[in-house]
């Protein structure tokens, strides 16, 4: 593994975040808790080396929304897909999608196992070139307290 | 019993309703629409959750849909709303379980009837 990497997490739940901070001491990591504050942080002047960010999370505000959009802005969505896609698009080499849901319990869940593999796997046959950036999206590997092992997924990223 | 006021920035009725509520003797805690979280629901032990209107939209009564959608189904949550909203706009929230509350129809018999149903 490389030395010491610019790693920016997004995740909404709060002991992911913790086990991000305990995984990644050594690193130089960023925290953001939704959509909103992890746009805002790729679009900013930071550059990041990583981004590992959930798939399910809320807006986390209220900009560009009417009435009608409005309504969800707490609802949990698939924000994980564009963030990736934004992370590409500005250069971040190593980009992971990490979901801790089960397939069984959420539709979308169950929608990326075509691309994700039905479960966690440590290989790299589902790696994907974005730009010039590696994408992988992964049912996310657990330590214990079901906190995600977010260093499994960087391994497999850096193959 | 507490309530949780998630006040509108451009109105000032959540301020009223504070005093209203204060002297109803329920504890009231006051939020804007930028730093309420869904998860303050159970952290702060709310047992009712009141959105006061937009003026000039609907956005409100839309942002008591989302809380609504978002805080356990046991936590009431009502739309305070003093201009008029269209018979549809009701409906909906009535069929999103977000109780609407006219602030001209505001009074301690009512408002105790309303929040004990």
């Amino acid at each position: 593994m490389e030395d010491k990497l610019d790693i920016l997490i997004i995740e909404d739940t709060e002991r992911h975040r913790e086990s991000a901070l305990e995984q990644f001491k050594d690193h130089k990591l960023t925290l953001a808790r939704n959509y909103a504050e992890g746009e805002k942080l790729l679009l900013g002047e930071g550059s990041y080396g990583v981004l590992l960010t959930d798939l399910m999370m809320p807006k986390g505000n209220r900009e560009t929304m009417g009435p009608e959009g409005m309504k969800y802005i707490f609802d949990l969505l698939p924000f994980g897909f564009p963030l990736a896609f934004l992370a590409a698009k500005n250069g971040v080499p190593y980009i992971g999608v990490v979901t801790d849901i089960n397939h069984h319990n959420h539709p979308i869940s169950a929608a990326i196992d075509p691309i994700s593999g039905a479960y966690w796997h440590d290989s790299d046959s589902y790696i994907y070139r974005v730009n010039d950036s590696r994408v992988g999206i992964f049912h996310a590997p657990f330590i214990e307290g079901e906190r995600k092992d977010w260093n499994k997924v960087l391994e497999v990223l850096l193959k | 019993m507490k309530l949780g006021i998630i006040k509108n920035e451009d109105r000032a009725i959540y301020k009223v309703l504070e005093l209203i509520y204060k002297a109803f003797d329920y504890e009231v805690e006051i939020f804007s629409q930028d730093d309420f979280q869904p998860s303050y629901a159970s952290e702060r032990s709310l047992d009712a959750i009141l959105v006061e209107e937009n003026r000039d939209s609907e956005m409100g009564a839309s942002f008591a849909i989302a809380v609504r959608r978002s805080v356990p189904e046991k936590t009431i949550v009502g739309y305070f709303f003093f201009n008029p909203l269209s018979q549809t706009r009701l409906k909906e929230l009535e069929e999103c379980g977000v109780r609407n509350f006219n602030f001209m129809d505001l009074d301690k018999q009512k408002f105790t009837r309303w929040m004990e149903d």
